[in-house]
């Protein structure tokens, strides 16, 4: 096997952009050996919340008077929930250490995200999670292994140099499985996976399987027996180079996002990384359970991005958690949930322009089984991923998801959105955000009619009305220069037809 | 009559109705039900008092490939969006009976798939009884293996006035209690005779997977682990039917909340999803509901199983087309009376034993076996082993093993002396098999969830192909690398001996072959075999009484323990 050349550092040091500012950084293996990252070192990180996690008390509609009354028991009262949006939406109280990152812009929240006829299995539901499929397909490949195949056409004839995927916390199953190949590593620790794969590896194989089921059972073990071996060196390469920059809570993803952190501060070229935290399915005594597991999740969550911000590749990763349903809104006898449909999924990064996608769920407009509509198919998040932030070619990604998706306004861009449909009312992001100078507040309006367009601070305080008007039904747009405000994160409303959309403003 | 032996009699009229099994009412009447027994709702409350404080909520399942997917759906191996593999379609083998003597090759094959951790003599034993007696003595039950103690089936005593230390004391004995019981099951694997039957009983705790981190209460895990075994080579109905009110699966899918008042779903659905109909074979949400009305009412204390009127759902339901005053007896009886339930249970089968890519005119020959034999299992794992397809050559190697099957197999077929995991002083054998239940990520008594294991190709990974290995070697050595010896060690003088000619060095590969890999080796795998145990020397200098013998013979143990050929049967 060809180890990864020790190119040690040298003693000159290289200024590079990585991060804010000028920093010096030492070189790194894989830049003075010319490789370059498929992705320009763009990095996905997965968080599965496994069980069905309950939105409704996740990103809380706490003034409905529908949530309340569903909810004698499990409601949780304004006077406890971290309010986003001045009366509407609040989040679950032990997501507090995500507020910052909230203020800054950087968690966008897609709302009922799920897909048509959702299946309430947990077990068929994460395999379509996972494939990327429609609820009436049976696909035994997952999404991500499809994409990481068209991102290395060589796999798995030529074993990329270095992962192409790593997965901590939970049995692989179909997530990795690929079309030509299992695309990822399992690795729960670096420093012992090392010594152990290499006390016992028995050299390569030569001679071709026999052409029987037998044969390939053991062209499979043979395949993952060489890529431990070849992985097992780089993983304990880029862990001894690596290090986290903050201390990590107590909890078994805090532990999986530390060894995240520092495989990719060790500049490990793997742009995906799979954790997951287990417990969601709360069908009884569920308060305090989720409670638990909600304060895991951002303790865990925050001290990853603080870990991402001290190292500089903050730029680099976006994060996103799925669970594979919400839960239903009507509370059960056991002071818990069944299994429902859609449910609030999280994207934490730089370049996330943050906020709600979405509305309010709609609890007036459930299904026979008692439960939501969705408002986003999951496909769309994969799609916009893919295409907005690794920038994979939008025919390819048709490819991989079988089929193509409205792209969701997550991502910062500082071009013109994609374009939401001409009959909904939305508000875009004002650009550009952040930053200074004069800023364009650009919204559409579905229907004419009288629209306020306003800005707050983030204690609610009445800042500046930008628009206050009857307005034709289209396309508007206010230019407003908020420089002379304190620095800070502002919220944008816009009030029209009885909704309300919010922004994220940014003064820097 | 006492107070108390009214009550016993209660309660034995209360067993008598679970001991007799389904009723097979002529016309939908609803079932008698037992006048309330106080002591037993005594019994009851104080049983769910101590678990609802201490036990894990159930867990959700775990993504990983369906435990049965649709019939005539692609498997792992094909890896595409349901079409046939690169073979094209599979090819349906029919289960005509292997005709002939056994080779030892044959029995090698064989006896890996029916026993796990099978020994040499086995196989010669095998050759020289012929195929009908094998498959006769491999379906043949063994006596019962003794209970781990006396406190396997104790009841939960009545802590109504205990303080909290005296119940966090209990705590610590029942979670001691949990850690010796997985260890019994292990060292019962590793020491039964040559028996399909302890094979069935993992296949089926795989089936009606139950986790005792869910259940707590370490009788009740044993109570259905008994049950299992009982019912092993016997009827799917009756187990199936004893199981739906068995004390660990009342926690487990919460059968024990489900009452007329507040209906509790979750068995009703797993029921039909994972244990019997199978996922996608017709039944709907309203088949899931009416089915959980009739499962109401049924409460445990941990030992045994009660019916309690009030909570019971006296009223009309329809399940599958058919209506009527359902209790639990109408339910299993009305999902038997369904095709599907036969076919699902066979392709498990199938996938177990056979291979992981069935074709669907083979299972159902052997679910029409099964229904014909109104539901005996017996028959078809006759077929199945008394078959050309089984044992022919075409499948040789193509299972891959479970995590059971190296570290309670392992033991069983090394004739490990010495080798007792229930020791608790020192604690390294106990510790040795626990590390490696959870590096391969198959604890006994603790499958993922309620869908049991996976399987096959999800055995292996980059985490868990180079853990088998490293643990498998400690065998060789008779130690971990940190701890002190473990008490027993792999003896390859005398395992060495038990093959045909230990002194003729291919022999001698080949024999450890067939232990190891279930099959002949590859020609390269022989020789690099034969390689590590020469070292250079030539073969007819080789002797078993070789002063030497012993470290080579070490050497290429492990390196068969170590080629991935050993991942396989």
């Amino acid at each position: 096997m060809q180890r990864r050349d020790f190119l040690a550092r040298t003693g000159g040091l290289l200024a590079t952009t990585w991060g804010a500012g000028s920093v010096w950084w030492p070189l790194t293996r894989r830049a003075l050996a010319g490789e370059s990252s498929v992705t320009g070192n763009k990095i996905l990180v997965m968080v599965v919340l496994q069980g069905g996690n309950d939105g409704l008390n996740t990103v809380v509609p706490y003034n409905d008077p529908a949530y309340v009354a569903k909810r004698p028991v499990l409601k949780l009262p304004g006077a406890q929930v971290l309010d986003l949006d001045m009366g509407t939406t609040g989040l679950h109280p032990s997501l507090a250490p995500l507020l910052p990152i909230w203020n800054q812009g950087r968690l966008g929240i897609i709302r009922d995200v799920g897909y048509p006829y959702m299946n309430l299995s947990h077990f068929r539901a994460t395999d379509i999670m996972f494939s990327g499929s429609s609820s009436e397909d049976v696909v035994s490949t997952g999404w991500m292994a499809r994409w990481l195949e068209s991102l290395y056409p060589g796999f798995p004839e030529a074993l990329p140099a270095e992962p192409m995927a790593l997965q901590q916390g939970f049995s692989a199953g179909l997530v990795l499985n690929g079309n030509r190949g299992t695309t990822g590593v399992v690795v729960d620790n670096p420093v012992t996976f090392y010594n152990i794969v290499n006390n016992n590896y028995t050299g390569g194989f030569t001679d071709p399987v026999s052409q029987t089921p037998g044969g390939e059972e053991l062209d499979y073990l043979r395949s993952i027996d060489q890529q431990s071996f070849q992985y097992a060196g780089v993983i304990q390469d880029a862990a001894d180079d690596g290090i986290n920059y903050v201390p990590y809570p107590n909890s078994k993803l805090a532990g999986q996002l530390a060894i995240v952190a520092q495989l990719i501060d060790g500049q490990m070229d793997t742009p995906l990384y799979l954790t997951a935290q287990t417990g969601y399915d709360t069908h009884g005594s569920q308060l305090q359970t989720h409670a638990d597991l909600l304060s895991d999740l951002a303790g865990a969550l925050a001290a990853f991005v603080a870990d991402l911000d001290a190292m500089g590749r903050a730029d680099d990763v976006l994060v996103l958690t799925v669970s594979e349903f919400g839960r239903r809104p009507a509370e059960n006898g056991s002071a818990g949930t069944d299994h429902g449909t859609s449910a609030p999924w999280f994207l934490i990064g730089q370049g996330i322009s943050g906020g709600l996608i979405g509305t309010s769920p709609n609890l007036a407009g459930l299904d026979g089984s008692g439960n939501l509509p969705i408002q986003a198919d999951y496909r769309s998040v994969y799609g916009t991923i893919l295409t907005g932030w690794m920038g994979t070619a939008p025919s390819v990604v048709n490819d991989v998801l079988f089929g193509s998706f409205p792209s969701l306004p997550f991502l910062d861009v500082t071009g013109v959105p994609e374009a939401p449909p001409v009959n909904v009312t939305h508000l875009f992001a004002p650009t550009p955000n952040p930053g200074r100078g004069q800023r364009v507040f650009r919204f559409q309006l579905g229907a004419g009619g009288g629209a306020r367009l306003r800005v707050f601070d983030i204690s609610g305080r009445h800042v500046a009305t930008l628009s206050e008007a009857y307005l034709p039904a289209g396309n508007h747009e206010v230019r407003w220069n908020p420089d002379g405000l304190a620095m800070g994160t502002y919220i944008v409303t816009l009030d029209a037809g009885g909704e309300r959309r919010t922004a994220k403003l940014v003064v820097r | 009559m006492t107070r108390r032996f009214r009550s016993w009699c209660l309660a034995a009229a209360g067993l008598l109705l679970l001991a007799v099994g389904p009723g097979r009412a002529e016309e939908p009447v609803a079932p008698a039900l037992p006048v309330t027994d106080v002591a037993a709702e005594a019994r009851i409350a104080n049983f769910e008092a101590m678990i609802d404080a201490r036990r894990e909520v159930a867990p959700p399942r775990s993504s990983g490939t369906p435990a049965a997917p649709p019939l005539g759906s692609n498997s792992v191996r094909s890896g595409t969006d349901g079409s046939p593999g690169p073979g094209g379609a599979i090819t349906a083998y029919g289960w005509q009976p292997h005709e002939g003597p056994l080779t030892i090759e044959d029995a090698a094959h064989l006896l890996n798939r029916a026993v796990v951790g099978p020994r040499f003599e086995e196989f010669q034993w095998a050759v020289a009884r012929g195929l009908p007696g094998t498959v006769h003595d491999l379906l043949t039950n063994p006596p019962t293996p003794a209970a781990p103690g006396a406190w396997a089936t104790e009841p939960v005593p009545n802590q109504s006035t205990w303080t909290q230390a005296m119940k966090d004391s209990l705590d610590a004995v029942y979670r001691e209690r949990q850690k010796l019981l997985r260890m019994w099951w292990t060292r019962t694997i590793a020491t039964e005779p040559a028996s399909l039957r302890e094979t069935m009983t993992l296949f089926w705790h795989d089936h009606f997977a139950t986790r005792m981190t869910v259940v707590y209460t370490p009788q009740s895990m044993y109570i259905q682990n008994a049950l299992l075994r009982q019912h092993a080579l016997g009827n799917f109905r009756t187990l199936a039917r004893a199981i739906c009110t068995d004390p660990a699966m009342l926690v487990m899918l919460d059968g024990r909340l489900n009452r007329k008042q507040a209906p509790n779903e979750n068995f009703s659905r797993e029921m039909l999803e994972l244990f019997t109909m199978g996922e996608g074979s017709g039944y709907t949400q309203a088949d899931v509901s009416n089915a959980a009305r009739a499962c109401t009412g049924w409460q445990t204390d941990g030992i045994s199983s009660y019916l309690t009127a009030s909570r019971y759902d006296t009223g009309t339901k329809t399940i599958l087309g058919q209506t009527g005053p359902w209790g639990m007896d109408d339910f299993v009886r009305i999902l038997f009376e369904q095709d599907a339930t036969a076919e699902y249970l066979c392709g498990k089968l199938y996938r177990w034993f056979v291979d992981d890519e069935p074709a669907p005119a083979d299972i159902h020959e052997l679910a029409v076996t099964l229904r014909q034999n109104d539901y005996e299992v017996r028959p078809v794992l006759e077929k199945i082993f008394m078959s050309e397809h089984l044992v022919s050559a075409r499948l040789r190697g193509s299972i891959l093993r479970d995590g059971v099957d190296l570290y309670a197999g392992q033991a069983r077929r090394w004739h490990l002396t010495g080798f007792d995991p229930m020791i608790t002083n020192p604690l390294w054998q106990r510790n040795w098999i626990t590390n490696q239940m959870n590096a391969y990520g198959q604890i006994l008594m603790d499958p993922p969830d309620v869908s049991g294991w996976p399987g096959h190709r999800n055995w292996i990974n980059s985490n868990t192909l180079p853990n088998r290995k490293r643990y498998s070697v400690m065998i060789v050595d008779g130690r971990s690398t940190q701890t002190q010896p473990f008490g027993f060690q792999l003896d390859v003088n005398a395992e060495t001996r038990r093959f045909r000619d230990p002194n003729d060095v291919h022999l001698l590969v080949d024999d450890l072959a067939l232990l190891c890999f279930g099959q002949k080796p590859t020609q390269l795998v022989h020789d690099q075999l034969v390689a590590e145990l020469l070292q250079g020397q030539l073969p007819y200098n080789w002797s078993i009484d070789d002063p030497d013998a012993v470290p080579r013979l070490q050497d290429l143990y492990r390196l068969a323990m170590r080629l991935p050929d050993y991942q396989l049967k």
